[in-house]
């Protein structure tokens, strides 16, 4: 049995359900806001009025918890703290370990930590407290794993208060590489914005990357410990960049053009195999 | 090179005693407060190949470069908490970590890399071959880097056998720490452990503070061979920066934290 964790309302756990309909792949899933209520979690199972896993019984687990709620009680951050222990520790496979998925609380951080072939990182700087470099072509974003909305930097105020982390901009396409142990699927972004995700006006169609960027995206995944991630890339005309590796990606929005869910796809492909 | 402490410090005895003690060894030392955290100023670089350098300005207009300093301590930043919001406290963790991993000579009391709970804890002690047991306890069990300093309840200095003291030491790691404080029930018929604590209370340890002040001291300023690489700038280096920066190659640095990280 696959479990799903999460929330009801997460769009990917929803493409997943729906995507999975034609399959032969059994699903279960697990609301992250009933853990410590309707669900309870013990060393030899998860239990709720109506149902019962063992531990055992399960196979896999894709991961998809978010933060906890405001005010949660102290059964459910108890339960919670168990089950994101199990699944670092428990499940033969977990798409991510929660342990594995922390790199990306500091973006700098996180290409720090690679070792890299092919791809090149932007250009950082990490400003609190006093004005940007003094470099055109520069854009700023969240230096933790805060979304924000990347922008170029004649937007922003002369001066920071918080830690905020400019990068030169790398002028090029935007390529989306989701990669699943040692499979990848690519994804082509044209846009006129900065930041695709935030613009209507976009193209995206599947793309095959070099043989070479798909195998470092692999060695980036095996370096920071993940199973699946979302790795965001800028193809220039004489370069690769890595921006970014996202431990929960948001994959739906990459197949939206794409008849053959190739992700999806993929993605049960393994599940299958397991 | 001067060695310089970067020291996020909180208002405890302890934090206040050992910025003394290191001041008078003659240790440099940033102190960044919840009192003028706003009144530094970071300009931090991390380049195409991941190499660092950067500057910390003072609210006294000093400059110091990334390559002067040796390492952070941190006991806690939950003092920002009061003072900025979510995303601004996310980031300014963001920017500690940054530091940390960059300063592998660092001294921290949050957790960087792994939610840490009891259940890993018990699983860790197993691990290494430690009974887990919650009855009682008669040892406080302090560790700052590679140093360890058992006390009895009692308020005496005690000693660990050198292979159950390597095994806490082991744990501690495991769970992703560099200092900490274990709770120990050790006697003639064996040793079991308690708890685990990433915020030490240095109250509870019977060995002179001024031992302690030194272990943190070497720690925090260990010699690593090839940190500062003057030989990295090239000559068709640009930069905005004094020329007497010079990069940091992570790579050469060793991995003190542990492949948890």
């Amino acid at each position: 049995m696959i479990l799903i964790a999460g929330l009801a309302n997460d769009p990917i756990v929803q493409h997943i359900f729906k995507e999975s309909r034609n399959t032969e792949i059994s699903f279960a899933f697990l609301n992250q806001e009933h853990i410590g209520g309707k669900i309870v979690i013990d060393e030899e199972k998860i239990s709720s009025q109506d149902w019962t896993i063992y531990h055992d019984q399960i196979q896999a687990v894709i991961n998809r918890l978010v933060g906890t709620p405001k005010n949660p009680s102290q059964n459910h951050i108890s339960q919670l703290e168990k089950f994101i222990y199990y699944l670092d520790t428990k499940y033969p496979e977990v798409l991510n370990r929660p342990s594995s998925g922390l790199s990306n609380l500091s973006k700098p951080k996180q290409l720090s930590m690679l070792k890299l072939n092919n791809l090149l990182i932007p250009n950082s700087f990490i400003c609190a407290g006093t004005q940007p470099p003094k470099k055109s072509n520069l854009i700023y974003k969240s230096i933790s794993s805060v979304r924000s909305i990347v922008r170029n930097h004649s937007e922003h105020k002369k001066n920071v208060k918080e830690p905020v982390l400019f990068q030169e901009r790398c002028f090029g396409n935007n390529v989306r590489v989701h990669c699943l142990a040692t499979n990848v699927e690519s994804t082509l972004i044209f846009c006129d914005e900065i930041d695709y995700r935030y613009n209507s006006h976009k193209l995206i169609h599947r793309y095959k990357i070099p043989q070479e960027i798909a195998n470092e995206c692999i060695e980036i995944n095996r370096q920071l410990k993940l199973t699946f991630s979302g790795i965001d890339l800028i193809k220039s005309s004489n370069a690769w960049y890595l921006l970014e590796v996202n431990p929960a990606p948001g994959f739906a929005f990459f197949e939206k053009n794409d008849p053959n869910k190739s992700i999806s796809k993929m993605l049960f492909k393994y599940l299958t195999k397991l | 090179m001067k060695k310089t402490i970067l020291v996020f410090k909180s208002n405890t005895d302890f934090d206040n005693q050992l910025i003394e003690f290191l001041k008078q060894k003659g240790v440099k030392l940033l102190i960044i407060s919840n009192n003028n955290i706003f009144d530094w100023k970071f300009y931090l670089h991390q380049n195409e190949k991941n190499l660092h350098k950067g500057q910390i300005t003072s609210p006294n207009k000093e400059i110091i470069c990334l390559s002067e300093i040796s390492a952070i301590y941190i006991d806690t930043i939950s003092w920002l908490d009061k003072n900025t919001s979510s995303y601004e406290f996310n980031a300014w963790h963001a920017l500690i970590i940054w530091l940390i991993y960059t300063l592998p000579n660092s001294i921290y009391n949050f957790n960087l890399s792994i939610d840490n709970n009891e259940l890993r804890f018990v699983d860790s002690l197993k691990k290494n071959k430690i009974k887990f047991s919650k009855i009682n306890y008669n040892h406080f069990v302090h560790c700052i880097g590679e140093n360890l300093y058992a006390s009895t309840t009692k308020g005496q200095m005690a000693i660990l056998p050198p292979k159950t003291a390597r095994k806490f030491l082991k744990t501690m790691s495991d769970l992703g720490f560099n200092n900490g404080q274990f709770l120990v029930n050790y006697n003639k018929y064996g040793c079991s452990c308690y708890s685990f604590s990433q915020k030490p209370d240095w109250s509870q340890c019977a060995f002179p503070k001024n031992i302690l002040f030194q272990s943190i001291q070497q720690t925090l300023t260990k010699e690593t061979s090839n940190i500062w690489l003057k030989s990295q700038l090239t000559p068709n280096f640009t930069s905005n920066f004094k020329s007497n920066e010079c990069f940091i190659a992570r790579e050469l640095i060793p991995n003190l934290i542990g492949d948890t990280y």
